[in-house]
């Protein structure tokens, strides 16, 4: 087994991780020289230097730096008390409460952008529902995005990643022996000094953890400044600068991302881990505090008036989609479902959910085979480089979309052989080597091939861990009876091991599907003609050609999206019951 | 400090986990609950340290109701099962919570805090984290933890359940000469009979959430008010008093209604006993634990100072002062 599938996962990984990430530092670390009057290319940080002296992209750096630590701790503030509230209380329609959350989650809240502007800018709902009751005149309106969406930006990253802190905090909080608070009130510590002194300083490793995941995603999203059209981010000016190949600034900024969340990542998982192993067992069950009659509605009304509030950019979209007219008004003056029939006759949205449904297949499918067979190799196998596959399958988590996906671009769309190797090699075998990597990979002559495989790429940390899991709980037995009665172990593979572990691997696939098709960096970067653009660049494009229906039909594109989004969840939920929730912790 | 506990009920859900115990624990005094696993001897600690609201009766310190009081002004020290020592502080600062919370002076706490641990014998360790301390260490810290805030009441939930056997015992003297200095009155809760018997100066026996007896520890063992007590506690031989060797052995005593016991070690051989045959015999030195078949096929278990093998015929017979008589509960029937 281990001979057959080792050597081309290496290759893959090599080929697909590992050489880009090379060609990226390669390219940023570069100095050029006149040397003897010469250009000569050396080792030397000019670019970042570059960077650093201009002022502009040092306010890019800025506003990210501030966009991520304010959607951090205001997702703190919001997530805290509610995971403690989910871990300690029972209240009406809890569960249901808690489904919602995680729908907020893989909600795309670039699309939701659209709708946050609708309710949110100078004459939207907002400030017109104000006028009507007098409190705003209508010749100041409020402008709620802040300049020019800056605010925006943060209310939406607030509103989608919140659930994810909340995750990450409920699970280090229900880690904590209960005795522990136990033993502090019972040495005289009220309810306010056990939290500060018990509860929180244990809770911290879970905390730092999921901070880490939202600053890393806040920092790094591309999506939704680019539906604000805001352009003073690093994501939004790496995008403005990928296709110039030979503009090293661009490589600079992707370097530097990847520094801020190397060093976050490792710091999450420094502070995240903590030295608190939990001693002894838990002689008392954690107990839920049931909150009866006003006190339980309350709590459920709060958690639900935030959940109808992260929905509500969502529902402006859907709002919109149906929108004939909507000016000046609370609501739309007008609706209509006309939209969404001409979703059917604007061909470059018809094109882009063929181009997202082939990508997000392709790249599952692939997903599927590449998952299975590292995690099998991990948990069943002992081999030389088994410490360097697991590190492999795991690096993705630390490449945010947005550099993998600038990295793919510079990489592919750049004939790998120089000139100077016909030398050695003959200039015929550099000439076919090079065109035919040009014919397969170059993202400007067609995307398809890198697209699969850079969503691939992404969610093999994530499918790894679902084969992982899976592997884990199946006793290797099972497998060795069937090699015991003389099954090969390809066959024993397929009949025996793939079986047990399918819903772990559907539920994966179907996350790497939703993923794949609500992806906006790497659709934006690698996908450059319109004839490939996957739905989310199409949403993106169609938003802004200057007509009057763009938006409406950009947001039928959006809502198709959901639709597409929510069958997947539904499935991977029925697969999954209650793990589902284990899937979104990074 | 003297604790009184009236009628408590206690329910979780529908199910009744404390149905009615009254008990009284004198001030200074080290009391013990003794039973099996969820016969709700816990759930009355934890209803003392209050973190459980009673859903019937009264608790009283001092003779001052506690109902409505919460945990933490109650003034009990738990000693937890699995310790409870926080991770992230050190030992002093685990021994000191109590005294800051207390809001006791900073040159106070140091001084209370190294007298604690110098009790427990851990002062060495003052400033090292929890995670490289023993099992045995962490307990000692609980110790200090629980005592250093001078409490109305000590309460030791299972405190020894997670040590091992050797440990046990050098924690189970620490714990009685630190109760007999301080003269705190204690609640101490466990499962392990020896740990009761050794420490207590009285034992209440639980069962299902009802209290089936109170003494001192020569009552518990040599008058058990039940089958059950008698039988949780040591080992006995429990006849139904209809049966033929019961009635051989009790001569005059019986009824239906009624079952007869007696310990192994009261069982003597000789004279014109019963007869009975050896059909298992486990010699070990200081005595020797045979099983006996009486003629009616009824075996018992006894504990001899003689040697006998298998297969051999004895007579035996119990003095009436060790025969043990206990009305058969109607619900049993």
């Amino acid at each position: 087994m281990k001979k057959l599938f080792l050597p081309p996962l290496m290759a893959f990984f090599a080929l697909f991780l590992v050489y880009p990430l090379v060609t990226l530092l390669g390219g940023a670390f570069q100095a050029e020289r006149v040397v003897n009057g010469q250009a000569q290319s050396n080792f030397g940080f000019d670019y970042f230097l570059l960077v650093f002296q201009n002022p502009f992209y040092r306010e890019c750096f800025a506003n990210s730096f501030i966009i991520a630590v304010v959607t951090t701790l205001v997702t703190i503030a919001l997530a805290l008390p509610l995971a403690m509230l989910f871990l300690r209380c029972e209240f009406p329609a809890k569960k249901a409460l808690n489904v919602l959350l995680l729908a907020i989650l893989v909600l795309p809240p670039f699309v939701a952008a659209i709708g946050l502007k609708q309710f949110l800018s100078r004459y939207g709902s907002l400030n017109l529902i104000l006028m009507h009751l007098g409190i705003l005149s209508p010749q100041h309106p409020v402008d709620w995005l802040g300049s020019g969406g800056f605010a925006g930006i943060i209310i939406l990253q607030v509103l989608h990643l919140y659930p994810i802190m909340m995750l990450s905090t409920q699970a280090a909080l229900a880690n904590i022996d209960p005795s522990l608070r136990d033993a502090a009130r019972n040495l005289g510590a009220g309810g306010w000094r056990t939290f500060h002194t018990i509860t929180l300083p244990l809770a911290m490793p879970g905390i730092f953890a999921g901070s880490s995941i939202v600053f890393v995603a806040a920092f790094t999203d591309l999506g939704v400044p680019l539906m604000f059209d805001f352009q003073t981010t690093v994501p939004t000016q790496i995008f403005n600068l990928v296709t110039q190949l030979d503009n090293p600034v661009g490589y600079a900024l992707v370097v530097l991302t990847l520094v801020v969340v190397s060093i976050l990542f490792v710091l999450g998982k420094k502070l995240g881990e903590g030295d608190y192993a939990m001693m002894g067992r838990a002689s008392t069950q954690a107990e839920t505090q049931v909150l009866g009659g006003i006190k339980g509605w309350l709590c459920t009304a709060a958690v639900a008036g935030l959940i109808f509030l992260s929905l509500l950019p969502h529902l402006g979209v859907v709002i919109q989609s149906f929108a004939a007219k909507w000016f000046m008004t609370v609501l739309p003056g007008e609706w209509s479902p006309q939209f969404y029939g001409e979703i059917f006759n604007l061909k470059i949205a018809t094109v882009s959910v063929r181009n997202s449904l082939v990508y997000a297949t392709g790249s599952a499918v692939l997903d599927v085979f590449l998952g299975m067979v590292i995690a099998w190799l991990l948990v069943r196998e002992k081999f030389a480089g088994r410490g360097l596959l697991d590190v492999l399958s795991m690096l993705p988590l630390a490449l945010p979309g947005l550099v993998l996906a600038f990295a793919y671009y510079v990489t592919f769309s750049k004939a790998p052989l120089p000139e100077a190797w016909s030398g050695w090699l003959g200039a015929a075998t550099v000439k076919a080597i090079n065109s035919t990597w040009l014919e397969w990979f170059d993202p400007r002559r067609n995307p398809t091939l890198i697209l699969v495989i850079a969503y691939a790429v992404h969610r093999i940390p994530f499918m790894v861990r679902a084969g992982y899991a899976g592997l884990q709980q199946t006793s290797v037995t099972l497998e060795e009876a069937s090699a015991n009665l003389g099954a090969g172990p390809l066959r024993t593979m397929w009949k025996v091991t793939l079986p047990l572990i399918a819903a772990n691997l559907i539920a994966g696939t179907l996350l790497t599907f939703i993923f794949a098709m609500l992806d906006v960096s790497n659709g934006m970067i690698l996908a450059q003609e319109s004839q490939f653009f996957p739905m989310t660049k199409a949403i993106y494009y169609v938003m802004a050609r200057i007509t009057p229906t763009a938006s409406a039909i950009a947001c039928a594109l959006g809502v198709l999206a959901m639709v597409v989004l929510g069958a997947g969840l539904l499935l991977a939920a029925k697969l999954l019951g209650q793990k589902m929730g284990r899937l979104f912790r990074a | 400090m003297k604790i009184e506990i009236k009628k408590l009920v206690k329910d979780f859900g529908s199910n009744r986990v404390i149905d009615g115990v009254s008990l009284e624990i004198q001030s200074g005094e080290l009391f013990f609950l003794l039973g099996p696993s969820g016969c709700g001897k816990t759930t009355v600690l934890r209803t003392l340290a209050g973190f459980y609201e009673p859903d019937g009766g009264e608790i009283l310190f001092n003779s001052k109701s506690m109902l409505g009081v919460p945990p933490h002004k109650r003034n009990t020290a738990l000693v937890f099962q699995n310790y409870a020592i926080w991770p992230h502080m050190t030992v002093f600062e685990n021994v000191a919570y109590g005294l800051r919370v207390r809001g006791v002076s900073a040159a106070e706490i140091s001084e209370r805090v190294e007298n604690a641990l110098e009790r427990v014998k851990m002062s060495s360790f003052a400033s090292r984290k929890p995670s490289s301390l023993s099992g045995g260490q962490q307990q000692r810290v609980a110790l200090a933890r629980a005592m250093v805030v001078n409490p109305h009441a000590l309460l030791f939930d299972e405190p020894l359940s997670n040590l091992d056997a050797r440990l046990r015992l050098e924690m189970r003297d620490e714990i009685k000469r630190l109760q007999a200095e301080t003269k705190i009155t204690s609640l101490y809760v466990t499962h392990d009979q020896e740990e009761a018997l050794s420490l207590a100066h009285r034992i209440g026996v639980m069962n299902k959430g009802v209290l089936e007896q109170v003494g001192t520890p020569f009552e518990i063992y040599n008058k058990p008010a039940s089958a059950f007590v008698a039988s949780f506690i040591g080992e006995i031989n429990l006849l139904p008093a209809s049966c033929l060797l019961a009635q051989q052995l009790s001569c005059a005593i019986g009824g239906d209604d009624s079952t007869v016991g007696f310990r192994p070690e009261r069982v003597q051989l000789g004279g014109d006993g019963i007869l009975g045959r050896v059909i298992f015999s486990s010699y070990l030195g200081s005595k020797n634990e045979v099983t006996l078949e009486s003629r009616d096929g009824t075996r018992i278990k006894a504990w001899l100072q003689d040697y006998v093998k298998e297969g051999d015929e004895v007579r035996f017979h119990v003095e009436s002062e060790y025969l043990l008589q206990f009305q058969n509960k109607r619900e049993l029937r």
